[in-house]
């Protein structure tokens, strides 16, 4: 477990950090990393091969979608484990 | 295929991440992908068989570091080039991945045609670092310009952690004990026990408490901080 502090409203925060915290944020980067790079071949096709494009970003957006839903799924654990420590 | 186009291998366990930089570097003229990985294993057996030009090698994969499988590509390899392509500029890494005989170490922030440029570089000799990662290897050199004595012994090629590693090794704790002790996971330490055998050019762990026992006895532990 590694931890962070920070000062909120004078109030020390301290964030806890597991392994499998930075695996899951890794995920995310390295998934938005990848959505970069196919968006980046798409414009680079864009005038030769606009289907091909269009193809390809609509990858990119789908792709988005997955990826939103466990940052999702994250958002909602960590809201429910907040409202169990108040 | 004609003789000057480039043969790329990709090594990176995310899929999304292959797919990208395959898409764009077969777009690129005089470049093509002839093989991918997305492990350490994978990556030697499938290099050793297509025989790549360069590889593009993801510093953290499943089965260990990115770097093991360079350094074991090199060794089977040598007129292959490989590119560290991670998303971390952290000084420890970049040195070993030097030390590894990695020619380029980019960052997962570097456009898909930066990145083409750089494979291209590579296969004509060039050696690359990202600018963001320039600074933290030159703090190093001067660091190691500083401490030029500590260069005499062996241990003084192991990072900071690898040398807390190596002594929590001298003092017979298992990797599990070590991955408690110093907050990282056991597949990690296992990684870190790995190089430092490796760069100490020994088999077993044994080997490793031994000699730091011998050093101990010599009085020369103080080349290295437990910290």
């Amino acid at each position: 477990m590694k931890y962070m502090s920070d000062r909120v409203d004078s109030h020390e925060m301290v964030w806890r950090f597991s392994e499998r915290d930075i695996e899951f944020l890794d995920r995310i980067l390295q998934d938005l990393f990848g959505l970069g790079l196919k968006l980046e071949y798409c414009l680079s096709v864009l005038d030769d091969a606009p289907a091909q494009a269009r193809l390809g970003m609509e990858g990119v957006v789908s792709g988005l979608g997955d990826l939103a839903e466990p940052i999702r799924d994250e958002i909602q654990k960590l809201g429910r484990s907040r409202k169990l420590s108040i | 295929m004609p003789e000057n186009v480039i043969r790329v291998m990709l090594v990176d366990d995310h899929e999304v991440v292959r797919e990208g930089l395959k898409a764009l570097l077969n777009r690129r003229e005089g470049m093509t992908v002839v093989g991918e990985a997305g492990s350490v294993a994978q990556s030697v057996e499938v290099a050793v068989s297509v025989k790549p030009d360069v590889v593009v090698m993801d510093l953290r994969l499943p089965d260990g570091s990115g770097i093991e499988a360079c350094r074991e590509i090199r060794s089977e390899l040598p007129g292959t080039k490989v590119i560290m392509l991670t998303s971390y500029a952290d000084e420890e890494a970049v040195m070993s991945s030097i030390l590894g005989g990695a020619a380029a170490y980019l960052l997962k922030q570097t456009r898909g045609s930066q990145l083409a440029e750089a494979i291209e570089g590579v296969a004509r000799g060039e050696s690359l670092l990202d600018p963001a990662v320039t600074m933290r290897v030159l703090e190093e050199v001067r660091k190691s310009a500083a401490g030029k004595s500590k260069l005499a012994s062996p241990e003084a090629q192991l990072t900071e952690n690898e040398q807390k590693i190596l002594h929590l090794i001298s003092e017979g704790k298992t990797n599990r004990e070590i991955a408690a002790e110093i907050f990282l996971s056991d597949k990690t330490v296992k990684n870190y026990v790995s190089n430092i055998l490796s760069k100490l050019n020994m088999k077993r762990r044994s080997e490793a408490a031994a000699y730091i026992a011998r050093r101990t006895s010599q009085g020369s532990e103080g080349s290295y901080s437990k910290g």
